[in-house]
């Protein structure tokens, strides 16, 4: 089977050109999803995508692949909604097996405040038209029979957040899905390509240079995590991001026992299970501000333990693998989109935090559409840079597992 | 009091935790079998080192596991059958050893046909191998210790099959001291020895039934014992950075009494015994003079990377074959792409295959060394 995947190179590489229309900087998932939406639904085909690594090896391919709409704001969740469609159709549309299994998502509740926390998002996700509804004790047991639902754990389940659209996708398929695609319409994947510096002149940028090279072009976009400040500094455009390392696990394979994606914002923890039988657990984002992806042990014995508050029939299984990414984290934890105040044509799409798999299909088809329309859609407006300044943040918190 | 600790209770393992109790220091000696004595001294009891451990003071963790550490807190997790526990070091020395390379031909993963320190491990443990017919093969001077063994527990061994050219390994025999050629010959008494003959295909219904010999035909055989040399040990140092002082196979194959000299090497220079640890160098260069020598002698031969064949499987956790992996360019593309190395051993045998196989260099060792239980990783006692 991966013989038959490999026959035909799913991306060439290329010679560096001396100018492009637009450079992307990060070709992760967000860089890919833009070009790809440049190319397709605006023509826009002279495009590099610039990674320092390899292809899907920095977030895209680091995290626990989890999909979902059921957010807390009127401008979070239309706009996750759009990029679970958008999923929805991305194997259709690629031509290209992203494994996407729509298995149900469970946001679990261990107390009243946190009953009405789902409430509210219940309400809110409902009225937007996203399928998400709060569900008792005996419906939770027919959906997860297998976790502990005793009122002997230390923080019993009370009641949950149903997400039937919600669940995991094949994140290195999305990577190279996309990135097929736009090789095939002529826009050229760079990877081992660091960028160094881009020159500007006043408010215009005049090139990008990398260590193969300098490039040519006016228009940059910013799409990468864990460097997006970097990128931003070689243009003197600040941004209020910081960063964190955020980790996960996989188990040996088990028979299916688990089929829906587990989520605990108490516990600070969410686990599926792999078609492969492995579970894949999530953590909390580490307690500091560092770059480092190293996998480290208080976050691996953090995982366990609240693995098994959920689930104590799987202390003898044993943990095959660790490891780490880098979330950007804005003072609201909503993303930043947007051209730049201080330069024209610096463009960004970064600062995804947690969230940044989930929103690549939306995000980069609005930011495309930004980019060669030079006007920015209302759906991805309030994602403004300007908004820092303005005061106008979002209140993206306390909608996910990992504390806010 | 300054504590060292050893990781690995074999030869190795074992001077190192002596000499560093000699010398006055407080030691802790992990091992993840019952007893120490490692691999190569498995099931054994008597010799100077055991007594000379008998005699000393030192904490021994055995049935332990090492599966993770942090260089900045010198800290060690270690995973015991009924709990985990943190152990900290002033002084670090691993011993972990090595594992045996295995080399995919058809047929290498039917039951019956097993690495030559896996039988040799088996047959200490208990495996009855009394008239079986058993073949070994591989490479390197272990073979014959391994058929002396199952000989001496009553197997009939069919013979040994080694890759290294006869003319290589005369040359080899010239340069050895006459106690360790007489070994040899001691060992090789009455087994029958193939040179430039290894196994082309392993054959049989539910298990292995007979072997094609390159050169030599067929021959019917109920166990297959093939090992194709040593591969050191380095996850655990890797993931410590450099913490820690490696001695014995894994900072390099070479046998016992290289891993015993470095052993003591190190514990001496751990109990602050420089002069000690001088007076070994003289012997630490021979010893390292006669590894590389080894490793000259009994060198893979191109031809073993021509066994497998498109539908044979070089990963065996997640079935991935010689078919798929050679469409890829790297490592680290056979494992995004192919799942090679990202089960259960997380590319412990399969690695150093690819690596003879394709010459890929594998990436980045990903914690924990070992596949660690949930269950275990729930806190920490400090021992």
């Amino acid at each position: 089977m991966f013989s038959l995947l490999r026959k035909e190179r799913m991306w060439r590489s290329h010679d560096l050109r001396r100018r492009y229309d637009v450079v992307i900087v990060g070709a992760g998932v967000h860089g890919l999803s833009t070009a790809y939406h440049l190319g397709q639904l605006h023509g826009v085909r002279s495009v590099a995508l610039l990674d320092r690594g390899y292809l899907g090896g920095g977030n895209s391919g680091r995290n626990t692949a989890i999909l979902r709409s059921n957010y807390r704001t009127p401008e979070g969740i239309p706009f996750y909604d759009a990029s679970v469609k958008l999923y929805e159709q991305m194997s259709e549309e690629l031509g290209w097996n992203v494994m996407f299994s729509q298995c149900g998502h469970l946001t679990l509740a261990h107390s009243d405040a946190g009953i009405v926390g789902l409430r509210v998002r219940a309400e809110n996700n409902q009225l937007m038209g996203v399928d998400s509804r709060l569900i008792d004790l005996g419906e939770i047991r027919r959906l997860v029979p297998g976790m502990d639902l005793s009122d002997r754990a230390r923080y019993p389940i009370l009641a949950a957040l149903y997400h039937p659209p919600g669940g995991v996708i094949r994140h290195d398929a999305v990577v190279w899905g996309y990135a097929r695609a736009c090789d095939r319409m002529g826009i050229e994947i760079h990877t081992d390509t660091e960028v160094t510096g881009i020159r500007r002149n006043g408010r215009k940028i005049e090139s990008v240079v990398t260590n193969r090279g300098e490039i040519a072009t006016e228009t940059v976009l910013n799409c990468t995590a864990g460097w997006a400040t970097t990128i931003s500094d070689m243009v003197s455009v600040p941004l209020p991001i910081v960063s964190y390392p955020l980790q996960a696990c996989v188990t040996q394979p088990l028979k299916p026992f688990l089929h829906h994606v587990i989520v605990s914002a108490t516990l600070h923890v969410y686990v599926n299970q792999t078609d492969k039988g492995e579970l894949v657990i999530g953590a909390e984002i580490d307690p500091y501000q560092s770059y480092n992806m190293r996998a480290t042990l208080p976050t691996l014995e953090q995982m366990a333990t609240y693995t098994l508050e959920l689930f104590p029939q799987l202390h003898a299984i044993r943990v095959l693998r660790q490891w780490g990414g880098i979330c950007d984290m804005t003072p609201d934890f909503a993303p930043i989109i947007g051209c730049a105040e201080e330069v024209d044509r610096f463009y960004m799409n970064v600062g995804w935090g947690t969230y940044g798999f989930k929103a690549a299909p939306a995000a980069g088809k609005f930011t495309a559409e930004m980019i060669a329309t030079g006007s920015t859609p209302g759906i991805i407006a309030p994602f403004t840079p300007a908004r820092f300044r303005a005061g106008k943040l979002l209140g993206e918190k306390a909608a996910a597992a990992v504390s806010h | 009091m300054r504590r060292v600790v050893v990781v690995g209770a074999g030869p190795a393992g074992m001077a190192a935790a002596v000499c560093a109790a000699e010398g006055g220091r407080q030691v802790t000696l992990i091992d993840d079998n019952p007893e120490p004595g490692g691999q190569i001294w498995r099931g054994e009891t008597e010799g100077a080192w055991f007594e000379r451990l008998q005699r000393v003071r030192v904490a021994r963790l055995p049935s332990a596991r090492v599966v993770t550490g942090d260089p900045d807190a010198r800290a060690l997790t270690v995973e015991l059958p009924d709990r985990t526990v943190t152990v900290t070091w002033d002084d670090l020395i691993l011993a972990t050893g090595a594992r045996e390379r295995f080399l995919p031909f058809p047929g290498w993963t039917l039951p019956g046909v097993l690495g030559a320190g896996g039988i040799q491990a088996l047959v200490k443990s208990g495996l009855d191998v009394r008239g079986k017919r058993v073949l070994v093969a591989g490479t390197g001077p272990l073979l014959l210790a391994v058929a002396a063994l199952l000989r001496s527990r009553g197997a009939n061994v069919l013979g040994v099959a080694e890759q290294a050219s006869g003319a290589s390994l005369r040359k080899f025999a010239f340069s050895l001291p006459w106690r360790k050629l007489w070994q040899g010959f001691e060992l090789r008494r009455g087994i029958r020895y193939w040179t430039s003959c290894w196994v082309e295909s392993a054959e049989g219904r539910d298990r292995v039934e007979r072997v094609r010999l390159h050169g030599r035909g067929v021959v019917e055989c109920d166990y297959v014992a093939v090992g194709y040399g040593l591969v050191p040990n380095t996850e655990l140092a890797q993931i410590l950075r450099g913490a820690g002082t490696l001695v014995g196979e894994c900072n390099g194959v070479g046998g016992v009494e290289k891993s015993l000299i470095e052993g003591q090497i190190a514990g001496h220079a751990a109990a602050g015994n420089a002069a000690g640890a001088a007076r070994l160098q003289p012997e630490l260069d021979r010893a390292r003079k006669f590894a590389a020598s080894l490793d000259k002698a009994f060198a893979l031969r191109p031809e073993l990377r021509h066994l497998a064949q498109a539908e044979t499987l070089v990963c065996r956790c997640e079935s991935v074959t010689h078919g798929d992996l050679k469409e890829f360019g790297s490592w680290r593309e056979a494992k995004l792409y192919g799942r090679c190395g990202m089960g259960p051993c997380q590319g412990r045998v399969c690695g150093p295959a690819a690596e003879f196989l394709y010459g890929w260099q594998p990436s980045s060792v990903r914690p924990p060394v070992l596949p660690a239980r949930v269950g275990s990783l729930l806190g920490e006692q400090h021992e």
